[in-house]
């Protein structure tokens, strides 16, 4: 049973949901005006290679001559599109498997928890690549990888929460009534599941934006997509990067954008891991 | 005949305990019909059994349920929950937690409501149709806007029973209803549900422990022991019960105006049957007990206008 206002207050109220939703309200501001104005076109070569931070080029340019504020202002569209798109994928396919095997804990159960086992045992790294490297390189294909490995820890715990709502007595009741599967999982079970669904999501869109960097960096990245991964990895191949001072406005402030996003989601997941905790102990 | 029970027999999964024991119940059109008994009498085990939809880890052994020709027993589930909440409606033992805790209970009424007919989902439909069942049970109308959690008990109570009546079923079987109902609501409660019934011609089926509540709604009572029948007989008859087990319940029952203690129990508890029982299942208890009730079971044999299980009921 969830109160919204006082898991809202209660999430307010830490310091960490405030500042982990405004980091993600920062990058979603920038995101949505990277769609709208950039100071030059990512793509384009706007100036003399590895200019300095001057007013016309905020962070400077690259090795080719392209604006790299620019160039982070797109990377920030791709890392959320990346980061939204896992955790939606994960969360959507871990509450329907959870749900069914928490909902059927007999048979369908334990087979479906069987395979969540399997999937969490493989470590994820090797597996990653290896999926990665044998399908093309494409942003969807690193969606559907980063999707495949997520879902099974999302999975197990709502179906840890199913396996108790499902003997609630108004659930009980409604079952009795004839509401088969679909509709208690629509009408009862998605409202009480909500905000732990949504703490997972926050995680899993962490670990999103992490792995596609690391997926960029080792050159397993969609190489059409400009992602801060992918700036990353650019910067690291120019020969003698870190010989010049260009490192500090090419190199540092994709990783640093990485560490903000991630830092932010961490913060958020955990406001509201909290937020929940503290809700049960009431 | 609108709901019969013949020879049904329950058992507990992977134990020899049998919970109902051998019921035969008929429950004619209009009809209304008590079932007494102590706690742990098989008094729920049989209205689920009855409803087909047994308490889990229970299963059927022998015997059938026939509702207006269908046996509830063999249904499949699809069918059975086609059934319930529009046919048949149980008001549960632990009705006041039926209702969804983050839902505005009017939101719980219009699901009900939706089993019987599509189309009814705007708030005012949804009022409009409980107005009139909440009101005789002194329900007011806003309290459907509210959660569970805002609302007493015995509101609660109140309020899974007018949704048991939503889609006017032909039977409603009520387990335990008067649970946190005060004197003057059970009163009210009474009544209304008589008064439902006549109008609709409704069958009720009660399965209570208040044995004055039983003798002023039923047409008929059922007392059930150990999970079985040990006497059925027409409710005017309730002040003088020819089986031993009923007599005790009569006395055992508290009346206003009684010295405190005053009142005599039976002795020992029931323990559900385990065996094909030997001797009366009453026997341990019973205070007219006689050396051959030990070894022979008795019959259930017509007394007059009862029926009583019980081989010392001439001598009443």
């Amino acid at each position: 049973m969830h109160n919204w206002k006082h898991l809202s207050t209660s999430f307010r109220r830490q310091p960490a949901g405030r500042i982990g939703l405004s980091g993600i309200t920062v990058l979603t501001l920038l995101a949505v005006a990277s769609l709208i104005w950039t100071p030059h076109a990512p793509e384009a070569l706007s100036g003399p290679p590895l200019t300095p931070p001057s007013l016309g080029h905020p962070l400077g340019t690259n090795g080719l001559g392209q604006d790299i504020f620019s160039q982070l202002l797109a990377g920030c569209r791709i890392s959320l599109l990346v980061a939204v798109a896992v955790s939606l994928g994960s969360a959507a396919s871990g509450l329907l498997v959870g749900a069914a095997a928490g909902y059927y804990p007999r048979r369908l159960g334990v087979l479906l928890m069987r395979c969540v086992d399997v999937l969490m045992a493989v470590p994820r790294l090797p597996l990653i690549i290896l999926l990665a490297v044998f399908l093309r390189p494409h942003l969807l294909n690193i969606v559907a990888v980063l999707v495949f490995l997520c879902w099974p820890g999302v999975a197990r715990t709502i179906r840890a929460q199913v396996l108790a709502l499902r003997e609630q007595d108004s659930i009980r009741f409604v079952r009795f009534c004839g509401g088969g599967f679909g509709y208690v999982l629509r009408q009862h079970l998605v409202r009480e599941l909500f905000p732990l669904l949504l703490a997972k999501t926050a995680v899993a869109a962490s670990y999103a934006i992490v792995a596609e960097a690391g997926l960029s960096f080792l050159g397993l990245g969609d190489p059409t997509v400009k992602s801060w991964g992918m700036m990353i990895r650019s910067a690291l191949d120019y020969p003698g990067l870190l010989w010049t001072s260009a490192w500090v406005w090419w190199l540092l402030p994709p990783s640093a954008m990485v560490s903000l996003a991630v830092f932010s989601f961490t913060l958020t997941g955990y406001g509201l891991d909290e937020a929940l905790r503290r809700e049960e102990a009431e | 005949m609108m709901l019969s029970a013949l020879d049904l027999t329950l058992k507990v999964d992977r134990k020899a305990v049998f919970p109902v024991w051998k019921v035969d119940l008929d429950v004619a059109e209009g009809e209304r019909v008590a079932v007494v008994g102590e706690s742990g009498g098989g008094k729920t085990s049989l209205a689920c059994g009855l409803m087909g939809h047994l308490v889990p880890g229970q299963q059927v052994v022998s015997g059938g349920v026939r509702f207006r020709g269908a046996d509830l027993l063999t249904l499949s589930p699809a069918e059975r929950a086609r059934l319930y909440y529009r046919d048949i409606a149980l008001v549960p033992q632990n009705a006041q937690n039926i209702f969804h805790p983050t839902q505005r209970l009017w939101k719980s009424a219009r699901e009900v409501i939706a089993k019987g007919k599509a189309g009814a989902t705007r708030f005012a439909d949804v009022i409009e149709s409980v107005a009139g069942l909440g009101g005789s049970l002194d329900l007011c109308i806003s309290l459907w806007s509210h959660y569970p959690h805002q609302l007493s008990g015995g509101q609660k109570q109140r309020m899974s029973i007018t949704l048991a009546l939503l889609n006017s079923p032909r039977l409603l079987l009520l387990d335990e209803p008067s649970n946190g109902l005060d004197e003057l609501n059970r009163r009210t409660m009474v009544r209304f549900l008589s008064d439902w019934a006549a109008s609709k011609g409704a069958s009720l089926l009660l399965f209570t422990h208040d044995i004055g509540m039983a003798a002023c709604w039923a047409n008929r009572i059922v007392v059930l022991y150990r999970g079985e029948v040990v006497e059925e007989l027409p409710a005017e008859l309730i002040d003088k019960p020819r089986h031993p087990y009923t007599q005790g319940l009569m006395h055992a029952a508290v009346r206003l105006g009684d010295p405190p203690l005053s009142r005599r129990s039976i002795p020992g508890h029931a323990v559900p049957i385990a065996r094909t029982p030997q001797g009366c299942g009453f026997f341990e208890r019973c205070p007219r007990a006689k050396n051959y009730c030990r070894k022979e079971a008795p019959r259930f044999l017509q007394w007059g206008e009862s029926k009583v299980r019980c081989f010392l009921a001439g001598d009443m």
